[in-house]
């Protein structure tokens, strides 16, 4: 595949509809108390056959989940720039509306 | 009403049945687990069992995890019963970052990482990936000074140079 076919391919609806709800499943596999990581994720997300995808394209979509109130940021005053997440209770809705 | 993914049906098995499941697809291999639930009433698909496997792999991992982290904090806590709840869930929050993205082979991931960011030039990114390094490294060293012998007024400044708190 080529670099125009990738980025074509990686910012079709279809695509960043399935990374959205990869990323609100991994969210929701973790029941601690703390935050995943968007590198974590994003590994996850790259293991599901998205091996181009980057920290960037990752950040995005979690930051338009939390928009859309289905996950939310971890505060944290060390090292802010290195951001966590978690699930929200409507981002646990939301995948049970969509049985995963 | 729409039907349920087969392998939303296994995500909600009670815990011991998981539990039996995720420990019989340890030594067989999708298929013979198939055949296997289907004797015990329960019908699904490879790629259903398939998906509950990274599933489940993945929510114990974390949990594995969270516990490391959480009996680290309780040890830390006994020693300095002064640290601030909000300074606990700051260590906790960065041991256990640092302990998931080691899980993930970070090497290999750093390396394709760089490599990618060499074509890019993406500077921005590059930084990211300095600073966690930094924190895998802050991870390991948090470790070693709360299996340490040092006094709890020693172990408590070196954490706080640690993790830049000082």
């Amino acid at each position: 595949m080529s670099g125009d076919e990738f980025m074509s391919e990686a910012t079709s609806g279809e695509y960043l509809e399935q990374l959205r709800c990869s990323l609100l499943r991994f969210l929701s596999q973790n029941s601690t108390r703390w935050g995943l990581p968007t590198g974590y994720l994003r590994s996850l997300a790259a293991a599901e056959g998205r091996p181009e995808l980057d920290l960037r394209r990752t950040e995005l979509e979690l930051e338009y989940l939390v928009e859309k109130g289905l996950a939310a940021g971890v505060q944290k005053v060390v090292s802010p720039e290195l951001r966590c997440w978690r699930i929200t209770a409507e981002g646990r809705d939301y995948l049970s509306e969509r049985n995963q | 009403m729409k039907k349920p993914r087969s392998d939303s049906r296994l995500k909600t098995l009670p815990e011991g049945e998981q539990s039996s499941l995720a420990e019989y697809l340890t030594s067989h291999g999708l298929s013979d687990t198939r055949e296997w639930l289907l004797s015990r009433g329960v019908k699904t698909s490879v790629a259903a069992l398939s998906e509950f496997n990274a599933w489940y792999s993945l929510r114990r991992r974390l949990e594995r995890r969270g516990t490391v982290v959480e009996t680290l904090l309780e040890g830390l806590k006994d020693r300095q019963p002064e640290l601030s709840a909000e300074q606990v869930f700051e260590i906790g929050q960065s041991l256990f970052a640092a302990l998931a993205i080691e899980e993930q082979d970070v090497g290999t991931w750093f390396k394709t990482q760089k490599l990618s960011l060499e074509r890019r030039g993406l500077s921005q990114e590059e930084r990211r990936i300095v600073l966690l390094e930094k924190r895998a490294s802050q991870a390991e060293q948090a470790q070693a000074v709360v299996a340490s012998d040092l006094t709890p007024d020693q172990q408590r400044a070196r954490l706080k140079e640690i993790f830049g708190l000082a």
